[in-house]
């Protein structure tokens, strides 16, 4: 990989019913420690990842939001969520886990076309 | 290549999965949509969503819609129909690909 | 190589670091502080208590930079580095203090 290359990485799925949450995560932490510039894009039921209060030792799944908390220490700092998707699923900024920016599906897509690649989970 | 144009595929039905809507919210004009798999149902003349797509630049692949009978059915006339070589070409030619499924 | 704790054996991957979290305690990290060639000294046991902190925040074993960020931030610049760590415990920090602590092995830690 070459130096500082803009990653997009888009996160759609909600946690813990498929893998993809978990393995967006690890990408995103692997490629952070690598030095590139990640910004993550929440949309859809991706908003669901950034829920807090969740607790998933009970069904035997690493915490997807004890994970996103680390962005910072990860150098993880561009992080977008689709304000139209909290919308429809009645969620409160308030009620996320870490500072996320709230853009508009026109942002978004502007924001996602300046990427160098895009991953999509 | 187009600068800032995104290739957005599709492999889900319109009538069972909300990838194809999803992918509407976030496309702008010069994007282009590519339906595969069971995307293709998109390609149908009437589903949920086909007033939507209709405005939109189209691809579908062929044998994805000939292997499910599609191709004996009325499709919409502007999703332009390709084989795997040109779905490679496209992914050249966009500087970007995001997957919907 | 295996831990034996008052005839325990206590299961670990061909690394060294413990298949269960839950088989940790002190003795255990002395042992395998011991197999690599270190006494756990006190500025040792604070950072095998800040590690299990980051894991228990963050469900994490941290590579060295999150490490040191987030020793900075509850320790201090002092220790809060790289060569205070490399001190303590030398070549692979991380990875190290990860084994003797009981966590997994870091992910993408060179």
């Amino acid at each position: 990989m070459t130096e500082n290359k803009k990653i997009g990485i888009t996160l759609r799925h909600a946690p813990y019913g498929s893998d993809l949450a978990q393995e967006a995560l690890d990408a995103t932490l692997a490629m952070g420690l690598f030095g590139q510039q990640i910004t993550l894009f929440f949309l859809a039921d991706g908003v669901f990842q950034l829920l807090k209060s969740q607790s998933s030792s009970d069904i035997h799944q690493k915490s997807v939001e004890k994970q996103i908390s680390a962005f910072e220490l990860y150098d993880i700092e561009r992080v977008f969520v689709c304000a139209q998707s909290l919308r429809q699923r009645n969620i409160d900024t308030h009620s996320l886990c870490i500072d996320a920016v709230c853009l508009s599906a026109a942002e978004l897509q502007k924001a996602l076309s300046t990427q160098d690649t895009v991953l999509s989970f | 290549m187009m600068s800032h144009a995104i290739l957005h595929t599709v492999n889900q039905s319109p009538f069972t999965h909300s990838a194809l809507e999803q992918c509407l919210c976030y496309t702008q004009e010069c994007d282009a949509i590519l339906l595969l798999e069971n995307g293709v149902y998109a390609a149908l003349l009437t589903h949920p969503l086909s007033d939507k797509l209709s405005g939109k630049k189209c691809y579908a692949i062929e044998a994805d819609l000939q292997a499910r009978g599609l191709l004996e059915q009325t499709l919409a006339s502007h999703i332009q129909l390709i084989n795997f070589t040109d779905f490679v070409g496209l992914t050249t030619q966009y500087k970007l690909v995001q997957s919907w499924y | 190589m295996p831990i034996v704790i008052n005839n325990v054996n206590i299961d670990t991957d061909k690394e060294g670091y413990l298949k269960n979290l839950d088989d940790w305690n002190e003795g255990v990290a002395m042992e395998i502080a011991r197999q690599e060639g270190i006494e756990l000294s006190d500025k040792h046991w604070e950072m095998v208590n800040l590690i299990r902190e980051f894991h228990t925040n963050f469900e994490l074993s941290p590579a060295m930079r999150p490490l040191v960020k987030f020793t900075a931030s509850k320790l201090g610049k002092e220790k809060g580095n790289s060569i205070y760590l490399m001190q303590l415990f030398p070549g692979s920090p991380a990875k190290l203090l990860s084994k003797i602590a009981g966590l997994p092995r870091p992910k993408n830690c060179l």
